[in-house]
């Protein structure tokens, strides 16, 4: 997906997103019952970070997996947490890097790919492991 | 253990602390450099003095206690990359984020 469409999906969604002076590169939470995204207005730094923080957010959204800010204080909350993590990381990265798109572009190696779908090396390394990882690839 | 890193994040010297809870000098001095260990009430005093559980001063848990406003307790979230540099400063950040998402209803 290009940002255009992730903004589009997000509005489609009824996500609300929000420019803010934050230190992490984006955060989501809910206000009755929406979601709503914050993005930095401080740290994104590209093109290519405002889309992945923007992906990854979308993500957390569309599997679900926000958590109760409090389970941060608990090893096991923590542990959830990473769980939650690792699947919002791997759902973005599938919005970035579709598998048909990816199944065309396999024969170049990883940094033309990143380049050729305007993303990071590493959101295309999380692609092919996670399309490795369902027997897609 | 993380005393002296706890320390000088709150910006005190070794006085002030050993003050606080109620040993000498050279008494702290012996904890901060693992001479001596601390009873566990005065891990429960230097735990409260420096915002942290006793694990975190122990250097059991990485994750030093964060402070959430109470009405923020059950606030459905996720960080960007995660939280394993979750500071204080993101809690306070998001707590921002809320009241502004609150105006913004308004």
């Amino acid at each position: 997906m290009v940002t255009e469409e992730l903004y589009s999906l997000a509005e489609r969604k009824n996500i609300g997103i929000n420019f803010f002076r934050i230190r992490k590169k984006g955060l989501i939470t809910k206000l009755n019952g929406n979601y709503e995204i914050g993005l930095s207005i401080e740290v994104l730094a590209s093109q290519i970070q405002e889309k992945e923080a923007l992906a990854e957010e979308l993500a957390h959204c569309l599997t679900g997996t926000v958590y109760p800010i409090s389970l941060v204080a608990t090893a096991l909350g923590r542990l959830n947490i990473i769980k939650c993590e690792r699947l919002a990381r791997q759902t973005a990265s599938t919005l970035l890097v579709p598998l048909d798109k990816l199944k065309l572009l396999l024969p170049l190696p990883v940094y033309e790919i990143a380049e050729e779908l305007n993303v990071s090396e590493k959101t295309v390394l999380t692609a092919i492991e996670y399309y490795q990882l369902k027997g897609l690839l | 253990m993380r005393l002296i890193e706890l320390r000088k994040k709150k910006g005190k010297n070794q006085a002030e602390v050993a003050k606080f809870i109620n040993v000498s000098q050279v008494a702290y001095s012996k904890y901060e450099t693992g001479k001596s260990e601390p009873s566990y009430d005065i891990l429960t005093k230097l735990a409260d003095y420096f915002d942290v559980s006793v694990d975190y001063i122990l250097g059991r848990d990485e994750m030093p206690t964060l402070k959430i406003p109470k009405e923020y307790k059950d606030l459905q979230v996720a960080f960007y990359d995660g939280i394993k540099d979750l500071k204080q400063e993101d809690i306070d950040e998001l707590v921002k984020f809320m009241e502004y998402l609150k105006s913004k209803k308004k």
